[in-house]
């Protein structure tokens, strides 16, 4: 089948772009470099094919969003406020049939959905944003084959309300509601010390998988049976934000803040945050609680876990937690993602509560002697000697199958970083 | 600063330890004592606050030290002895050593500035289990010399009081091959044992951290995690809270029970335990001749600044699957995965129907009397999907992952929760619940507990395993 453009979606520069629609202006999302007007009108979004760089150098076809001639993987988050009106044109540019849609939850099975688009054609779609929360935007056509393949994405909802200190990213909730419990809590409770929630800190990690099996198919035309890809997927490359690795970890926020220098923005759109600014790795202070959209949009099982804090369980598939009988947030340091899981977690950066008071105590004076020996470097703490600030931890899946690539290659796989800046005290005053 | 001491009879009785190094205070029974209370308004954990409880005062466990403060250990020297032993002291930041040795291969001391050290791991590389079809599986794993129990799958159980500083001595590792990550510990960044990240062991390393909730935990090797986690390099870590003033139970407890576990704000007193490990084992890996997976195989590397590999290349997929790597077994990588053999706590299916229960070698199937309480601690090493169902027994949900639910502070947005009977559960890796089980004498009888596998991408069952609880 034809290709009709060759796009190169490089493994240092595949990750999250986002847009921003609707009337009011979002403030800049952790790892923006400014607050970004949004888009007024339709976004326009074009279903385009690929070429996506794995760790390892290989190229695997893919299928992926574009915007304004520039594909991502996954496609761009999409930034809205409750209840604006919401306009996409979706156009196909690839040889088969693809369609669009978003789910809701068990109330509201769909928020939108196209009908079949056909190759060549373009469909509009308007609706009105849901309730605050994390969702994702698929190609539903024959499905999961084009959600695995790349057509995939999150939209974002964040409440109508300008925000006020302590709020939820779901509005205020009732002050007895747990989740709003622990909203309140953080920054002003003496076991949270430092800063409540903001919502320019909000980190989105996008999991998912591939088998390069289905992409060769994909490029050589071949029809796709979901059936057979629901049952012999076997993936040996696992993403996070299109990314692997080291490439998940060392994102280019990360780079600024070691060398100083941004990389060069493409040519923006109004409203539209170029792939390199949305972060994949956390790096903050003590006391900066992070909200992090966990979507799953590849097939296989995952336990995310976090190392250094255990993180709060706040909204599930679009039902906040304690909204049922099963316990409220859990706080915990391994969740499950079940394909098309949207799980939002807190991750409340406390002081790691293993270190030891009088280690701790070094650790902000600076004479801390936490450091590394003579052959003991690993490539983080070559960048980072240490002893004392910053210190990284891992985020990974548990199901280890998901840390390798090409069936090995340990750890370039579904991982990235958590770096912990400086504690409370040393934190700069709020953006 | 109070030192964690262990029982000073056993301390008495070691060879090398006199009553001259025994410091003026040291208590005459109590088992443990608590680091000093941070002040709360520099941003700390308030530790030992975060017990509140009317059943003891924390004035009895707290007593003044002369000690030196915590240290971070920077070195461990090395002294061979005459004899063909290699004696290790403890070399601390400010240049000195300490006087007395950490341990030798045939002598226990222990240094009174530091406390005991717990545990002395050493990595073991290889024990045969045979299979009840006949077959034998090699396993990797870590064990304490000091245990006299020898080479187990899952490795020997950790088992501190919370409170204590924790030192895991890991030795005998060549080549940077292993560390020991605590899961759901959250130490400083060296000593969270994550190769690759924060650093690799060659040679000796000792890891320091607090104990600071009481929980259910394990400890695994994490280099190149795929492979050794399946290999077996795992083991359960459990921190058991203080009992109440006065109790002569004290902690740590011995396994089966009874003892402790942190409920709610308070604590609950449990009969009988069982852990319970559900793990699946493809025996294609356990096969595996050389290790040439790429980075990450013992001897591989990370990555420079600008992204490019250090040392040993990036193995492709054709590389991996090998015969000369895969051992001839047709293993495709170390994406491929279908397990044949399923565990419940290193016991494979289906001799965990075994039904005898013995509390000094704990098997699956455990024993509790109706209107005792039974606490399962229960972790899913699987890369699947487990699945679990107790028929009978209503089940109470009091801890996930370490943190008991419903307390005053960092659990005060949750709460413990009921299974009911015959209503099934998932777990997936490395995820740990408690659950506090509470039968009635019309409930007596043999109760069937089963673990559904399922395969991580298609999620359809391929293996299970089943126990029993056996209610008098």
């Amino acid at each position: 089948m034809a290709i009709h453009r060759r796009d190169f979606l490089k493994k240092s520069v595949a990750g999250l772009a986002a847009v921003v629609l609707g009337s009011t202006t979002l403030p800049k999302v952790f790892g923006g470099s400014q607050a970004q007007a949004s888009l007024t009108g339709s976004l326009e979004m074009d279903m385009v094919d690929a070429y996506h760089e794995m760790v390892d150098g290989q190229l695997i076809y893919s299928w992926a969003f574009s915007i304004g001639g520039q594909p991502s993987l996954p496609g761009p988050v999409i930034f809205v406020k409750e209840g604006d009106s919401v306009t996409l044109i979706i156009r196909n540019s690839l040889d088969e049939p693809h369609s669009f849609g978003i789910q809701g939850n068990d109330r509201i099975p769909f928020v939108v959905r196209s009908p079949v688009i056909p190759p060549g054609e373009v469909h509009t779609l308007t609706f009105t944003a849901p309730a605050p929360g994390t969702y994702i935007y698929e190609d539903l056509e024959n499905a999961p084959v084009g959600r695995v393949l790349g057509l995939h994405g999150v939209l974002v909802v964040m409440p109508q309300a300008d925000f006020v200190e302590h709020d939820t990213p779901y509005g205020r909730l009732g002050s007895s509601h747990p989740v709003q419990m622990l909203f309140d809590d953080l920054g002003s409770k003496p076991w949270f010390p430092g800063d409540c929630w903001r919502p320019e800190r909000q980190i989105i990690w996008v999991f998912s998988e591939t088998d390069p099996r289905y992409n060769k198919m994909a490029e050589e035309g071949q029809n796709i049976s979901s059936q057979d890809m629901l049952k012999n997927f076997m993936p040996c490359y696992f993403f996070i934000n299109g990314r692997s690795g080291y490439f998940a970890a060392f994102d280019d926020h990360h780079h600024y803040h070691e060398s100083g220098k941004m990389p060069k923005p493409i040519p923006p759109l109004d409203g539209y945050i170029p792939a390199q600014e949305l972060d994949t790795c956390i790096m903050a202070y003590q006391g900066e609680p992070i909200l992090v959209r966990n979507v799953h949009v590849g097939l296989d099982t995952h336990s995310p876990h976090t190392h250094a804090n255990h993180s709060y369980s706040v909204a599930l598939n679009g039902i906040i937690q304690g909204d049922r009988l099963d316990g409220g947030c859990w706080w915990v340091d391994t969740w499950s993602m079940l394909p098309g899981d949207r799980m939002d977690v807190i991750y409340p950066m406390i002081q790691p509560p293993d270190i030891p008071a009088e280690i701790w105590r070094k650790l902000m004076d600076g004479t801390s002697e936490e450091g590394f020996g003579p052959g003991e470097e690993s490539h983080w703490n070559v960048a980072h000697p240490g002893p004392g600030f910053p210190m990284a931890y891992p985020m990974h899946s548990h199901q280890e199958i998901s840390q390798t690539a090409a069936g090995g290659n340990y750890p370039q796989g579904l991982i990235t970083h958590i770096e912990f800046l400086g504690d409370f005290t040393k934190r700069p005053s709020q953006k | 600063m109070p030192v964690i001491y262990r029982d000073p009879k056993l301390l008495a009785s070691l060879p090398g330890f006199s009553d001259r190094d025994k410091p003026a205070d040291w208590p005459a029974s109590r088992m443990c004592q608590f680091a000093s209370d941070p002040p709360r308004s520099t941003g700390f954990l308030p530790t030992p606050d975060f017990i509140p409880s009317d059943l003891f005062t924390l004035e009895e466990y707290a007593a003044p030290s002369e000690d030196p403060p915590f240290q971070t250990i920077k070195h461990v020297r090395l002294a061979p002895q005459p004899n063909g032993t290699v004696t290790r002291f403890l070399k601390y930041p400010d240049g000195s050593d300490s006087a007395v040795p950490l341990f030798s291969t045939d002598q226990q001391a222990i240094d009174p500035r530091y406390g005991f050290v717990t545990p002395v791991c050493r990595f073991f590389n290889t024990t045969s289990k045979p299979m009840p079809d006949g077959t034998t599986i090699d396993f990797w794993g870590f064990y304490d010399p000091k245990s006299g129990t020898g080479f187990k799958f899952p490795s020997d159980t950790i088992r501190i009081a919370e409170g204590q500083y924790f030192h895991g001595w890991l030795g005998g590792v060549q080549k940077k091959a292993h560390t020991i990550h605590w899961h759901g510990m959250e130490p400083t960044a060296q000593n969270d044992g994550v190769g690759k990240l924060s650093m690799e062991v060659g040679g000796d390393y000792v890891y320091q951290w607090l104990a600071s909730a009481a929980g259910t935990y394990f400890y695994h090797c994490h280099r190149n995690t795929p492979l050794h986690f399946e290999m077996g390099m795992y083991g359960m870590l459990l921190i058991d809270p203080l009992s109440p003033k006065g109790d002569p139970l004290l902690p740590p407890y011995k396994t089966g029970g009874p003892g402790y576990v942190r409920y709610k704000n308070g604590l609950a007193r449990y009969d009988a335990e069982a852990i319970w490990v559900t793990d699946d084992v493809d025996s294609r890996w356990h096969k595996i001749g050389g290790h040439g997976f790429g980075f990450g195989s013992c001897g591989g590397s990370a990555l420079d600044a600008q992204g490019n590999p250090l040392g040993q290349n990036f193995t492709s997929l054709a590389d991996n699957a090998d015969p000369m790597h895969t051992g001839g077994t047709g293993l495709k990588g170390l994406h491929d995965f279908v397990p044949d053999h399923f565990f419940i706590t290193g016991v494979p299916h289906p001799w965990t129907r075994n039904k005898t229960t013995d509390r000094k070698n704990p098997g699956t199937a455990v024993e509790v009397k109706a209107g005792q309480t039974l606490l399962v601690r229960l972790l899913c090493a699987s890369y699947g999907i487990n699945t679990y169902l107790i028929q009978g027994l209503d089940a109470e949900v009091i801890a996930m992952d370490g943190r008991v639910l419903g307390d005053d502070y960092y659990s005060r947005y949750n709460n413990p929760f009921y299974i009911p009977a015959n209503v099934p559960w998932d777990l997936t890796a490395a995820r740990r619940f408690d659950l506090l089980i509470r039968p009635t004498r019309k409930q007596r009888g043999t109760h069937l507990v089963v673990v559904e596998f399922k395969h991580h991408i298609t999620r359809e069952t391929i293996g299970m395993a089943e126990t029993y609880i056996i209610v008098r």
